[in-house]
């Protein structure tokens, strides 16, 4: 077995060249991903179909704001198949609040936090955020909510919880925009809006790990 | 010096800080506002540390409370199609009921006056009229005068009018309920499954809930299953053999299949169903609003029938 830790990602490594984060809660998998045991560490394999953050590292982005500790606020966060890697890395001390609209997606999520201690499940809706207005501030505003206005949602979002200096991670599906443009056109029109309150850090498309799919990396202004 | 008092309510409990964002034990004053909540949202660790919350304690609280909101939420959530099932079960059965009082009404009256009960086609205006008026001769409009002259019914007297009156006023209450009923059954559906209420109408939609037994149960139905409930007895009558298997149940009702001719109605019935399908679906798994494409995309499959 073969493991070495990512050369620019903290807590993130390459255990025979799959990507994996270390496991908060040994013997436990959430989505059915494997497992693979070094000496008394156990390290989880990094979908990288199912996870768009992993896609990005696979695509060789360059500027990745999620280490030890970070506080995160997670718009769309649905079962916790990223956010479980997300709360590996970030450990004990970090922590995620999750937003999310649909009950029945969410209820999967709440085993996944109970173990882990460092994800709080919230029912909401991301075009509210006054309904979820007791969260803190945050390190990094993650968001991946396939919806038409999501880079407005993501602005609001930042402009109440995100720190000064703060990051943003936006994952773009270009169908949930418009239909019938080209995805270039449309990820250049995002990129327009997004411009107006981040400076954009990086920026990469995920085919073909996920068709017609990009993700910005941002920082506040 | 300014002495700003914030009063902060967080799910952890309730917290008074200054515009340093220091805890402070004197609640009074304190005003609650987006102000104060900015503060306390930018020094969260530093104050929950005021009171002996390490960052690690502090997480595994928050994600306590987290799950006990999320499940607190989630149950009121799913409850309330079971709310349009009982309403929706009520309305039917009101109904079936209405129609027997007014059945035994009719007759009832019709004994005293049949002039009347003959010329009033509408149920709902009959009784209303006869709570009011009671007696034949009580009336005053000019369009009954002639019919109530020369009645051959029989006459009653004061106590028997008393009766008749407190039986329509029953009945019309019944009416009240119905349409109270109604509203009701709408409002729901529009909180729990509206765009099943866009495409459906709000009580075709509600009774395809009632079949189902519930939104989570529809929601896994084949489009098929859909299409055919309410028609379960013509259903199962062709399986065992008998008869021609049926093209649509309740979704008959609906005005896309009235508005065509017959020999349209089956495919219409199979379009109508797998859009109801995904409507009902995107009801119970999202809370998006894509009723009007699912409109647009059937009225155009239906155009492109020939």
């Amino acid at each position: 077995m073969k493991i070495k830790p990512h050369k620019k990602f903290e807590n993130i490594f390459l255990v025979n060249d799959k990507l994996c984060t270390k496991n908060l809660t040994k013997g436990k998998s959430v989505y059915g991903e494997k497992i693979i045991k070094i000496k008394n560490d156990e390290y989880r394999a990094w979908d990288l179909r199912r996870s768009k953050l992993a896609a990005a590292i696979k695509k060789n982005i360059q500027n990745i704001p999620i280490k030890k500790d970070t506080k995160i606020l997670y718009l769309g966060i649905a079962s916790g198949t990223t956010s479980s890697h997300l709360s590996d890395i970030i450990g004990k001390n970090g922590i995620i609040y999750g937003i999310e609209i649909s009950e029945r997606v969410l209820r999967e999520l709440l085993d996944v936090a109970k173990d882990r201690k460092n994800i709080v499940p919230i029912l909401a809706d991301a075009q509210t955020p006054e309904k979820y207005s007791w969260v803190e501030k945050v390190d990094v505003v993650y968001a991946d909510i396939a919806m038409r206005e999501q880079s407005d949602i993501l602005i609001r979002n930042c402009k109440i919880f995100l720190k000064d200096n703060g990051y943003a991670i936006i994952a773009i599906k270009a169908r949930s925009i418009d239909v019938t443009k080209p995805p270039k056109r449309i990820y250049d029109q995002q990129r327009k809006i997004l411009e107006k309150y981040f400076k954009v850090k990086d920026f990469v498309v995920l085919d073909p790990y996920e068709k017609d799919h990009c993700l910005f990396i941002l920082k506040k202004k | 010096m300014n002495n700003m008092k914030y009063l902060i309510k967080h799910p952890l409990g309730e917290f008074v800080i200054n515009e340093n964002g220091k805890l402070i034990k004197d609640k009074n004053n304190a005003v609650q506002n987006e102000t104060g909540n900015k503060i306390f949202r930018g020094n969260f660790r530093n104050i929950m540390k005021q009171i002996g919350y390490s960052d690690e304690k502090l997480n595994s609280k928050l994600t306590e409370i987290g799950i006990q909101l999320t499940k607190q939420n989630i149950k009121q959530s799913v409850k309330k199609d079971k709310l349009i099932i009982q309403s929706m079960a009520a309305l039917e059965e009101i109904d079936k009921s209405i129609n027997i009082y007014i059945e035994r009404i009719r007759e009832w009256f019709g004994l005293h006056c049949p002039e009347l009960e003959n010329k009033i086609k509408s149920h709902e205006k009959l009784v209303k009229l006869i709570s009011e008026h009671g007696k034949r001769q009580n009336f005053k409009e000019d369009e009954f005068k002639d019919l109530i002259k020369n009645s051959i019914g029989i006459d009653i007297s004061d106590e028997d009018e008393k009766i008749l009156k407190k039986y329509s006023f029953f009945i019309n209450q019944s009416y009240e309920l119905r349409g109270y009923l109604e509203k009701y059954i709408d409002i729901l559906m529009k909180e729990v499954s509206p765009n099943l209420r866009e495409l459906a109408g709000p009580l075709l939609g509600a009774r395809l809930i009632l079949l189902g037994g519930g939104l989570d149960k529809l929601a896994k139905k084949p489009t098929s299953t859909i299409q055919l409930l309410g028609a379960e007895k013509a259903f199962f009558r062709f399986l065992k053999g008998k008869g021609k298997s049926p093209k649509f149940g309740i979704i008959y009702q609906s005005p896309y299949i009235q508005n065509v001719p017959f020999d349209k109605q089956g495919r219409v019935a199979r379009l109508l169903a797998s859009k109801l399908s995904m409507a009902i679906k995107i009801d119970y798994y999202s809370k998006e609003d894509k009723s009007k494409q699912l409109k647009k995309q059937l009225e155009q499959e239906i155009k492109g029938l020939k």
